[in-house]
């Protein structure tokens, strides 16, 4: 077994904070009241700080260590259907697509709800249809992340959450970087 | 010294009538959602959407750069909440 550090501090902090914002605004704010906004804007502030570190962060961080790539993410997809998936040390194809995906979502929510509290979009039926097809998208992003996160870590025996806590994959002997 | 009387004077009643077609708590709006709708509009509101919830018809409008959520109670048409977003 070797451990490879991957996901750095803020990598780290960035994951983590998201998350509880997602969770808080998902399940405990009221959506009426002004915590909720903050909250949104927060998470959405921090989805850009992390796309900014995405492009002058360390490796593993960059943006370019894991490409959008659908073809890839077939393949991928493909080979836990036959339970052969090589690991990792950035975020394998198809996690790759959730995490742009993610990122893409909280965003859009950010922005819906900037515009909602704006004169010209304010009561617009349109744009709060979208934010709350935004926010039953982002759930059902959430729960298929966290299945996708305990399928790999089961298949390929990386702890992938112990990994965004202390910042090191552990790699199974044999293993190879991809 | 007459005529910048005279201006003012009009100013004063231009600026009360405005305010006086701003909504208050208590006015009565009319009995039909259609009566409220005109009544809103013809105050120079930009009405955007109407929502009826537990015996109240919710309202979401603008006025110039003014984002309000209104609350009539549905029976008899009067505004029992105002609130300025």
């Amino acid at each position: 077994m070797r451990t490879v550090a991957v996901w750095d501090p803020l990598v780290r902090l960035i994951h983590w904070s998201v998350a509880v914002a997602v969770f808080l605004n998902a399940a405990v704010l009221d959506e009426d009241g002004s915590a909720h906004e903050v909250v949104g804007y927060i998470a959405a502030g921090l989805v850009l700080t992390r796309l900014v570190w995405g492009l002058i962060g360390p490796r593993h961080a960059r943006l370019a260590a894991f490409p959008p790539n659908p073809a890839a993410a077939m393949r991928h997809l493909a080979g836990l259907l036959k339970r052969q998936v090589p690991a990792h040390l950035s975020h394998n194809p198809l996690g790759a697509l959730m995490v742009y995906n993610l990122w893409a979502t909280v965003l859009a929510l950010g922005l819906t709800g900037y515009m909602m509290g704006t004169p010209g979009y304010y009561g617009m039926e349109w744009v709060e249809e979208l934010h709350e097809a935004l926010f039953g998208w982002l759930m059902i992003s959430v729960a298929l992340h966290i299945a996708g996160v305990i399928v790999d870590t089961v298949l390929t025996g990386v702890p992938l959450v112990r990994a965004m806590i202390d910042g090191r994959k552990r790699l199974p002997p044999g293993w190879g970087e991809e | 010294m007459r005529l910048h009387g005279l201006v003012f004077g009009a100013a004063v009643l231009l600026a009360g009538q405005a305010l006086a077609e701003d909504i208050t708590l208590g006015d009565v709006l009319g009995g039909t959602v259609e009566e409220i709708r005109s009544g809103l509009i013809a105050m120079g509101y930009d009405v955007r959407k109407m929502e009826f919830e537990d015996g109240e018809i919710e309202i979401k409008m603008v006025k110039g750069i003014a984002m309000i959520e209104l609350h009539v109670e549905r029976a008899t048409g009067q505004v029992v909440e105002i609130e300025y977003e």
